[in-house]
């Protein structure tokens, strides 16, 4: 298992290396003049070079890439051109905002998943189990940010039991800072009332990102426990006089969850390209909308380094499914 | 004879499927008394599983049950509750397939106690509470089970997961699960089939000897007359959901008299002189024909057989035969 883990983790760094090869080059290619924007609307050419000069982009794009390389290597990433500030700094600022969210998204859509998905599977070609299906396929369908505006619409100026948007309403101080994921840091830190703001307002972001999420989920393990309630072995457990609930659960639920847990692993890069959508929305001070901000004003550095970071999350997260696999079936587990 | 412990009277079952009204049982007929073992005879696709599933209360989806009645010590196991109660408890069950039957990501200790669990030892306190030292109890007993099939180092196997035995130890595995609650009849739907044919007979061996050694009834379902001659006390044919013939296995294997039974013995390769097989095919369920299901294929088929169901006649010697030309012979 340790094995496994190492052997993963150095796996991470090509796919990272082939990552930034590939923005590197599209960014650069696509003809921007990181120069040109630098200096300004009013610049004269001669100022245009000076900094092109200044900055080593009349080098060639090779050489430019390797110099990139290297200082990301020492932990470097630039200065943002629109904030003037090291990128680095930028984004320990905006990530956990981010990370907060999605995570959340991630739990909801798989516990709400595998509910749903399990009861479906159990019930099967019953009225919930069309229903399911019904209200899935619209998830699948539903464009993200119209769901948010619409949610804002109905929860929040109807109903006005949700916030619009933010984190926390405005004036309140936010918890000590230790991840910079607010439910988190505030719970340890025993600050409750914050923690509840910071649920609220997470409420609506969250689910929006996670409703395409949840009929993934659902579906994987609908048809994951169906197929799973026709094997042989649950014909056994039931022929041997194991109670009916207890070959659902634990018997059947433990098989039928190594696809969606799958599922999970790939939703995950799914659910950071909605959170720039979604925090745009719901004004969430994100990398997602620090990315949307970063590409209008072709801040070359910070789109490298952003889709770097979420490069690297997504491996992260896809060995952590891999080893939740292992842990799920043992079959797996001994080829770790 | 003592009296039966699980009979089957005359069932008719029937399903309901898309391509129609399948009648897969047509007044099947026998029983088990305690302590022997029955052959249950019949090729694939005669209504076999379907019979074993419905003497488990377990019948398949869209079953219908027409007439006729299955009971175990008299308590009909056509009531899901009563049938709830008595599997894995007083009726145990030996699957096809131990590659299939165990679940791949459970310990076999955790599913052979499972049964355990809810079926009870005999000498377990009613009604309680599954405690602690209940578990150990039954692990206990499950330890000595194991022992008596033969599985090297019971404790540390319980620990193990299926893919990590051969399918020869599963299926002893499979056997100790059906015997460590002490049930007092065994349904084994094929347990050698899977296997390869060394294996085969140790398997038999074993079973045969349980059988004695904890006193329990068996019902032995096969296609091969080979295993009948091996483990069998007696043998009830089935052709097309049909109890055709039964009788000891000495009075079968010496003089099958339903055309079918001979027939069927024929076609086993180490018998037979040459291979025959039997002309024709086996009648859909979904158009049963009318009278003897055998007729259409048989070769001493007159008029007569195609009006009517020959009844399963009992003949001075204790055996009991479908045929209507074999009346006259007794």
């Amino acid at each position: 298992m340790l094995l496994f883990l190492i052997r993963r983790l150095l796996l991470i760094i090509p796919v990272l290396f082939g990552l930034l090869l590939l923005t590197f080059f599209m960014l650069r290619l696509g003809g921007n003049d990181p120069a040109a924007i630098m200096a300004g609307d009013n610049a004269t050419p001669e100022m245009i070079a000076r900094i092109r000069e200044e900055l080593g982009l009349n080098q060639p794009l090779v050489v430019q890439f390797w110099d990139y390389f290297l200082s990301v290597l020492r932990g470097d990433f630039g200065v943002s051109l629109f904030s003037q500030r090291p990128v680095s700094e930028d984004i320990l600022d905006k990530l956990p905002a981010t990370l907060e969210l999605t995570l959340v998204a991630l739990v909801i859509a798989t516990v709400l998943g595998i509910l749903l998905g399990t009861l479906a599977g159990v019930w099967r070609n019953s009225i919930f189990d069309h229903t399911v299906r019904i209200v899935s396929v619209a998830g699948l369908a539903t464009a993200s940010f119209w769901f948010a505006i619409m949610l804002q619409l109905v929860f929040a100026m109807g109903f006005e039991i949700l916030p619009l948007r933010g984190r926390l309403p405005t004036g309140m101080a936010p918890p000590p800072d230790i991840t910079g994921m607010y439910i988190f840091d505030s719970l340890v830190t025993g600050h409750f009332a914050t923690m509840w703001q910071a649920v609220l307002h997470i409420i609506m972001p969250a689910v929006t990102i996670s409703l395409g999420g949840v009929a993934t989920v659902a579906r994987f393990t609908r048809s994951a426990v169906v197929a799973s309630l026709q094997s042989e072995y649950a014909n056994y457990e039931q022929a041997v006089g194991y109670p009916r609930r207890r070959v659902v659960f634990p018997y059947v639920l433990r098989n039928s969850l190594v696809t969606p847990v799958t599922q999970v692993g790939l939703l995950f890069g799914g659910f950071i390209s909605n959170a720039v959508a979604v925090e745009a929305v719901f004004d969430w001070p994100g990398l997602g909308s620090y990315l949307v901000q970063a590409i209008f004003t072709s801040d070359y550095q910070v789109v490298l380094a952003v889709t770097l970071v979420i490069g690297a999350i997504y491996g992260v997260v896809n060995i952590l499914v891999d080893m939740t696999q292992g842990l799920l079936d043992p079959r797996v587990a001994e080829k770790m | 004879m003592s009296d039966a412990i699980l009979s089957v009277r005359d069932l008719k079952l029937s399903v309901k499927g898309d391509a129609g009204l399948a009648q897969i049982l047509d007044h099947v007929d026998f029983s088990i008394h305690p302590g022997e073992v029955l052959g249950l005879v019949g090729e694939s696709g005669c209504g076999k599983s379907t019979l074993i599933r419905s003497i488990m209360g377990l019948p398949p989806k869209g079953a219908r049950i027409e007439s006729g009645s299955v009971t175990f010590k008299g308590q009909s196991l056509m009531d899901p509750k009563i049938a709830q109660g008595l599997r894995g408890r007083e009726i145990g069950f030996i699957p096809q397939d131990p590659f299939q039957a165990f679940n791949p990501v459970f310990t076999v200790g955790d599913q052979i106690l499972e049964i355990l669990r809810w079926s009870g030892l005999p000498d377990d306190p009613k009604g309680g509470r599954y405690t602690k030292e209940l578990r150990a109890k039954h692990r206990a007993r499950l330890i000595e089970v194991l022992h008596a099939v033969q599985i090297p180092d019971p404790e540390e196997a319980l620990t193990r997961f299926p893919h990590q035995f051969s399918g020869g130890q599963r299926q002893r595995i499979l056997i100790a699960g059906a015997l460590a609650s002490r049930p007092s009849v065994i349904l084994a739907d094929e347990p050698t089939t899977a296997l390869d044919v060394t294996t085969q007979m140790q398997i038999l061996r074993l079973l045969r000897e349980l059988a004695k050694d904890f006193n329990v009834a068996m019902l032995f379902v096969t296609h091969d007359f080979g295993v009948v001659a091996q483990i069998c006390d007696r043998v009830t044919v089935m052709y097309a959901g049909q109890t055709v013939e039964t009788g000891t296995t000495r009075q079968i294997i010496d003089a099958p008299r339903h055309p079918y039974t001979g027939m069927l013995m024929a076609c086993h390769p180490e018998r037979a002189t040459e291979i025959t097989g039997i002309p024709g095919q086996v009648s859909s369920p979904l158009t049963p024909p009318p009278g003897c299901r055998f007729a259409p294929r048989c070769p001493r088929a007159t008029e007569a057989c195609t009006t009517a169901r020959p009844g399963l006649d009992r003949r001075a010697d204790g055996r009991r035969i479908a045929c209507i030309h074999e009346k006259e012979v007794a």
